[in-house]
């Protein structure tokens, strides 16, 4: 083997710097930064002062030799920086103290520039005088370079000055801008943190993260490399090298002096080298630290650690108050303060945290302290038990003479492997993945899960770890993995099985559907196979075919699986539901409220699939309009003992709904309350439930109430992006109709720019803010906007035929009629567009033509029009209006408008709308008021119409108010007292129409 | 006067740290004002930490206007009156150095003692301190009589105003940090062509209290013009984040929208806006979405270091016995998506709590305005000066 580079494990400023670069893992980012600013530092007037925080043996030393490496690589800086790195063991109790140290640090290293001699003149002199000339004698010596001061343990410096000489610093640096820091602590303190103190924000501060699985085993790795250790590197790629570093991990967390210790002995032939090093550094180094760090804590705070250092596992504060018998809140408090010191970390399970060490080698403070006559350590056994198989320790031992004292280690190890006890390695590896929820794991959790796996290599560890694979959407490791569990050797039936129905699920979230059909029935057909894992296949396949739009046969699963001999009630219970889902969709309400009934009824069925079954039988009654029994069955999934907060919360939530489509909104607000305050109620179901509430309150006329609602799902974590961007929908409406106008604009902006907001409401947002930007007159912006929703893709027929009319408007409003004509074609023909749009841009199209006096061209367009069953009338009084225009244009040339007059009667007749016609007639009396039109013409005019018209019974009334208008223009000069003829409320519409003022009270 | 928008530099993220005059972005107009104001008289500048009041003086003492002369120091390493008055001199000495006549009273001062500078500090022969304020006295004469024979104006820019005055309290008694206050009044209001920007992380009004409760009554900042800078202006926070995003060489395909989004959530503030670009991932995509996480990831983790529990844990000190009805108020307003008229507040909290004193509510609001917590609009409206702070109040308080 090659002669081993040299790496010291306490002084890494010691070590070739060229191993350090080689060794380096984790940090290469940070480094190359903090290099880029300590140059600029050199170079400009910008002066950085970064601070490294991280336990002790994290590499913040390792660091800052890196930094301190590649400055003094950089040849350009030779005569622009200088470097004091202070020396760790000095005390500073003064501003003065600290300025000799740094000047002695530069006198070190560059000793011509910093001479010693000048420290020589300062002793003698009074504190304040030596203070006051070693500035000046700083100042001047550094000249235009700048110092780059290095200090390690800043927080012991910090806790060795007073503020008054912390100020004379801060003031220092600032009147002198020639200094630049690189500072570490193991923990953020006051002096930095603190908003009173001088020095509050003053450092860049970065946090060092312990070692990962994967950067620990890459330093590892990188170590082996450098003593050209190649069956080490391969080792530690393998599936057992990986889970071997897990199984480390585990015992000692994430610390880098001690994998730099530990990848020291792996590469050595015995163990002796192994294990008396690592000795040495527990006993002369670790322990005292740790257990001076215990020292500094109050004795509650003292216990707390220590109870935590006997355990296996993170413990509950319920568990840690009462083993210490202590109140709870005290516990809490405290455990509070220790994790602000870095003693604890904490970790959430469920609605409680639970408490572990944050670095678990403080369990040696423990350990040594309960060694007695000389036993082995504890940490260095169980080492040895997790890196090495038990024939590896043997073949060591045997090295190793009789009596050499060095066999200890390895003996004690050997002991534990042999006396039956669990197994350390598995141990640890389970450990670190209990209580994991595997609907909620995170890559490292599911690399541990995988760790386990590997080293047990039992199917239900695989399982495990493909479960949270699929939880976390990594289909195709999950799919890997229950392939593997489905495949090993010796797994039974069951495992088989439960590995293929697993598969499945795995294979559908990858939308591999018909490979997932295809397992599941692999699953189905297996011999041997537990019903329960059969009924589940069949659910589960039944679910894929159900979604793959095949309902008979997803129909025809759920009813095998609810009718398999020896299923499990869960089975059924779901099949049941899922069943009467499949009948939902296919519109046999009927069926549906049956099967969910049979799962309500269903004995022992689990309370989940209760509750499921309740709320969708509640939904499918509201559906029907029963909506009292629907109100019934989401109270009673509300009120189920055991239900799931998910199948509360949209059970509260319909319950809202339906409690607002039976008028009674104030009890829909309350249930939207209660959903929002639920425990354990998801972000999508919460942000749902504030969007209800707030158009419920919106309705109300309670518009801020609404807004602020809106709000809360628009700024809530974890939201749907659809959620958020109905939320914003609505409030960017609601702020428009409020008068706010550029906050309607700014939501409107924030769903176009919202990353992953549907294509409908995106659409329905440019459409918006158009018709926002054409309403205040910003034209252009308006057609802009319009246009990217016609073209945007994926926006709905609906919304693109909206644009279109809209876009249309505005255009012919810029006398781009064509281009306008264009718009209302295209809506007009637009595949999948809603009928009362069509409708909408045919009327543009038939008003279009009528202003021209093309009236053949609108005739048959308001025929068409007219044809269109739930034609809304919004379009008509405009179309009718420019069809009425269009006859009386022709006032001229008799013959045509009496031919054009009677031909729209005729239309209106046949589509039953002659109200509509009615009410334009009169409408157009102001402009019959406008035009030179002798009475003569008028009563031409009149005539006409009733001769027309007068038959049908809804124009007896319009052909009344225009005779009545008529009577009033043909007087001169004009006479109001004529429409007296007619009633008040007759007199109202037709001086409405005349544009007259309203008739005074007397 | 005038400044010319400039296109900065791009640059790397330094929050905290020491700026380069051309890399202090934005300010433009607030200096302009200043010197305007300058001519007239000193100026107090107070503002929350870390919102860059010394980035102003540096950028002040970097730039002065022609005819003024500017000297900047940080007064926090003054412990005594005559280490500050020496400072002083010191510092005018410096910048007057080479004019022939300049000085002349207190270079007859150190003639008539044969005084020497020993130790930061003007000393008689005896070995005892040159009288601080005669030092002070002559200093400021000197200055302006230079000042008015080249018809030239002086600024002293103090930092850190408030350490000097507590240092000097603790070392040599508050009647000493009374007199300096009493005397820097005087000198500044007697000599016309000499100026003072005083300054500090901390307000002076802290010290100014713990001052009177022993006895000070004298209101020594009352001739000045106070200024509060408050945060950048929406464009220059933009301008600075955008300089950031790419200085950082941060993978960002609209780093328009992106420097937009990332100075408004930080609500413009220079320092949160270096911070947070600082905490960006090196790896990833950088868009609007993505910055949001972050700061959020970054306040809501429970050892980082914005230290926005401050803004809560100060409550009970400011606001006493009426912490309670303080902590309802700034909910109230936390929640609001706009801001909220007085009223709106007060029914907030009747429907909560039994208080019912408008008067009260006004005076209270009128404090949580002077501690920087809110602010009002055009309309006299409620609402959080910092969007930071509404965000982290929200998120603390689980609104």
């Amino acid at each position: 083997m090659a002669q081993h580079e040299f790496i010291s494990r306490f002084s890494p400023n010691r070590t070739d710097p060229a191993v350090l670069e080689q060794i380096f893992v984790q940090r290469r980012d940070l480094l190359d930064q903090s290099v880029s600013v300590m140059r600029e530092s050199a170079l400009t007037d910008n002066k950085y002062h970064l601070l490294f925080v991280g336990p002790r043996g994290c590499g913040k030393t390792h660091l800052l030799a890196l930094i301190v490496h590649r400055l003094q690589q950089q040849t350009d800086l030779a005569d622009r920086l200088r470097i004091a790195w202070l020396n760790e063991d000095e005390t500073s109790i003064s501003f003065l103290d600290l300025l000799l140290r740094i000047y002695r640090a530069l006198s070190d290293r560059y000793p011509q520039e910093f001479p010693r001699e000048d420290l020589q003149k300062l002793y003698g002199h009074d504190r304040q005088q030596a203070q006051d000339s070693l500035s000046q004698n700083l100042i001047s010596r550094i000249g235009n370079r700048t110092v780059l001061v290095l200090v390690e343990n800043l927080d012991a410096l910090f806790n060795q000055l007073d503020v008054s000489d912390q100020r004379t610093w801060r003031a220092f640096v600032q009147n002198y801008p020639v200094f630049a820091t690189a500072a570490t602590a193991q923990s953020l303190f006051a002096g930095v943190s603190d908003r009173e103190q001088p020095f509050f924000g003053f450092f860049d501060t970065r946090h060092l993260r312990p070692l990962t699985v994967e950067e620990a085993t890459e330093l590892l790795q990188r170590i082996a490399r450098l003593h050209s250790d190649s069956s080490l590197t391969e080792f530690l790629s393998s599936p057992r090298g990986r889970a071997r570093v897990h199984a480390i991990h585990h015992l000692s967390g994430g610390n880098h002096r001690l994998y730099i210790v530990l990848s020291d002995f792996l590469t050595q032939e015995t163990l002796d080298a192994l294990v008396r090093p690592l000795e040495e550094m527990v006993d002369e180094r670790l322990t005292p630290y740790y257990q001076e760090r215990l020292r500094w804590l109050s004795p509650l705070q003292r216990k707390i650690v220590e109870f935590l250092c006997f355990r296996p596992n993170p413990a509950a504060v319920k568990v840690i108050a009462d083993r210490l018998f202590a109140d709870h809140g005290s516990i809490t408090s405290q455990l509070k303060k220790l994790r602000e010191m870095g003693y604890v970390t904490s970790n959430p399970s469920g609605r409680e945290s639970r408490y572990e060490l944050a670095e678990p080698l403080m369990r040696l403070s423990m350990q040594v302290k309960d060694t007695r006559d000389h036993q082995p350590l504890e940490l260095i056994v169980d080492f040895l038990r997790v890196w090495y198989d038990r024939e590896d320790l043997e073949q060591r031992l045997a090295r190793i003479a009789p009596a050499a004292p060095d066999r200890e280690y390895p003996t004690a190890a050997l002991a534990k492997l042999q006396s039956g006890e669990p197994d350390l390695r598995r141990q640890l590896l389970r450990q670190g993945v209990e209580n994991l929820d595997l609907r909620h794991c995170d890559p490292a959790q599911i690399a541990d899960l995988r760790a386990l796996a590997e080293e047990t290599g039992e199917p239900g560890d695989w399982l495990k770890y493909a479960a949270a694979c699929c939880n976390r959407e990594g289909w195709l490791e999950a799919i890997e993995a229950f392939d593997k569990a489905a495949r090993l050797p010796g797994a039974s039936a069951a495992w088989v099985a439960a590995a293929l129905v697993a598969r499945g699920l795995a294979l559908s979230g990858a939308g591999r559907t018909e490979e997932a059909v295809a397992n599941y029935t692999r699953a189905i057909e297996l011999p041997g196979a537990p019903a329960e894992q059969t009924g589940r296949a069949l659910v589960n396949r039944g679910v894929a075919l159900s979604e793959a739009g095949r309902a008979e046969e997803a129909i025809a699963d759920f009813t095998r699986a609810i009718e398999l001999p020896g299923a499990a009630v869960e089975e059924i219970a779901q099949a049941l539901v899922s069943r009467g889902i499949a009948f939902g969709k296919a519109g046999r309400t009927e069926e549906a409220v049956a099967n969910y009934t049979r799962a309500i009824e269903l004995p022992g069925a689990p309370a989940e699939q209760t509750g499921r079954a309740l709320v969708n039988r509640g939904v499918a009654l509201s559906e029907a309009g029963r909506a009292e029994e629907a109100i019934a069955d989401f109270t009673r999934a509300i009120e189920l003992p055991g239900a799931e907060a998910e199948h509360v919360a949209w059970a509260l939530v319909n319950r809202g709904f339906a409690y607002r489509q039976a008028g009674r909104a104030e009890d829909g607000i309350v249930n939207y309350t209660r959903a929002i305050e639920l425990p354990g109620a998801a972000a999508e179901q919460i942000a749902q439930a504030l969007v209800s509430r707030g158009i419920a309150l919106g309705q109300a006329g309670r518009i801020e109430a609404a807004i602020a609602d809106f709000t809360r799902a628009i700024e809530l974590p974890g939201a749907r992006a659809e959620n958020v961007a109905r939320a914003l929908a609505i409030r960017g409406v609601a702020l428009g109709e409020t008068g706010r106008i550029e906050g309607a604009i700014g939501d409107f902006t924030r769903i176009i720019e919202l990353p992953g907001a549907p294509s409908r409401h995106v659409a329905q947002a440019l459409v918006n803010r158009g018709g926002i930007f054409g309403q205040v007159g910003r034209r252009d912006e308006s057609i802009a906007d319009l246009t990217r929703a016609i073209e945007l893709p994926g926006a709905p027929a609906g919304l693109v035929a909206q644009a279109l009319v809209r876009r249309g408007l505005a255009l012919d409003q810029t006398d781009q009629a064509e281009e306008a004509i264009a718009d209302w074609t295209r809506a007009a023909e637009l595949p999948g567009a809603p009928a009362d749009l069509a409708a909408l841009a045919k009327g543009c199209l038939a008003t279009a033509s009528f202003n021209t006096d093309q009236w053949s061209d609108g005739v048959e367009q308001l025929r068409s029009i007219r044809g269109e069953r739930n034609a809304v009338s919004s379009p008509i009084p405009v179309v009718t209006d420019a069809a009425i225009e269009a006859i009386f244009r022709q006032i001229g040339s008799p013959e045509t408008w009496q031919a054009r007059l009677a031909e729209a009667a005729t239309i209106y007749t046949e589509h039953d709308s002659l109200p509509h016609l009615g009410d334009a007639l009169v409408r157009h009396l102001a402009q019959l008021a406008k035009s030179p039109l002798n009475s003569a013409g008028l009563d031409q005019w009149l005539a006409s119409w009733e001769q027309a018209t007068s038959q049908h019974a809804a124009m007896r009334l319009p052909l009344r108010l225009l005779g009545a208008g008529i009577a009033y223009l043909k007087t001169q000069p004009r006479d109001e007292t004529v429409l007296l003829q007619l009633p008040k409320e007759e007199r109202t519409l037709v001086r409405q129409a005349l544009g007259l003022p309203s008739e005074q009270p007397e | 006067m005038l400044y010319a928008m400039k296109r900065s530099n791009d640059m790397k993220p330094n929050p905290g740290g020491q700026l380069a005059a051309e890399n202090i972005v934005g300010r433009d107009y607030l200096i302009a004002d200043m010197w305007g104001i300058l001519q007239g008289r000193s100026i107090y500048m107070n503002d929350l930490r870390r919102v860059g009041k010394t980035m102003i003086l540096n950028k002040m003492v970097a730039e002065p206007p022609q005819a003024w002369l500017a000297v900047k120091r940080d007064l926090g390493g003054c412990h005594t009156a005559a280490e500050f008055a020496t400072q002083a001199y010191r510092d005018s000495k410096d910048v007057l150095g080479r004019k022939k006549r300049a000085l002349r009273q207190m270079n007859d001062l150190l003639g008539a003692l044969k005084g020497t500078e020993i130790a930061g500090v003007i000393k008689l022969p005896s070995g005892t301190p040159a009288p601080w304020k005669e030092v002070l006295t002559r200093t400021f004469s000197d200055l302006d009589e230079q000042m008015a024979e080249t018809d030239q104006h002086f600024v002293f820019l103090w930092d850190e105003v408030p350490f000097l005055l507590d240092n000097v309290s603790k070392r040599e008694g508050p009647p000493v940090a009374m007199e300096i206050l009493d005397t820097l009044r005087s000198l500044s209001q007697d000599y016309s062509r000499v100026r003072l920007v005083l300054t500090g992380s901390v307000g002076l009004h802290h010290v100014l209290t713990s001052l009177r409760a022993k006895g000070y009554l004298n209101s020594p900042l009352n001739h000045m013009q106070r200024i509060a800078p408050g945060p950048l202006a929406p464009e220059d926070a933009t301008e600075l984040a955008l300089s950031l995003l790419r200085g950082s060489k941060l993978e960002c395909t609209e780093p328009e929208a992106c420097a937009r989004a990332l100075a408004e959530a930080v609500g413009n503030v220079a320092f949160y806006i270096h911070k947070l670009v600082s905490r960006l991932p090196r790896k990833s995509e950088i868009d609007p979405a993505l910055i949001d996480t972050i700061l959020q990831k970054e306040i809501a983790h429970p050892d980082n270091d914005w230290d926005l529990l401050h803004y809560r844990t100060r409550l009970p000190l400011y606001y006493g016995k009426n912490e309670t009805v303080v902590l309802h108020i700034l909910d109230a307003v936390a929640a609001a998506s706009e801001p909220l008229a007085l009223n709106t507040i007060r029914k907030a909290l009747s429907a909560q709590t039994p208080f019912d004193d408008t008067e009260q509510l006004r005076q209270l609001l009128k404090l949580l305005q002077q501690d920087h917590y809110l602010e009002r609009n055009d309309k006299g409206h409620y609402a959080f000066r910092f969007p930071l702070i509404r965000r982290w109040w929200r998120f603390d308080r689980s609104l």
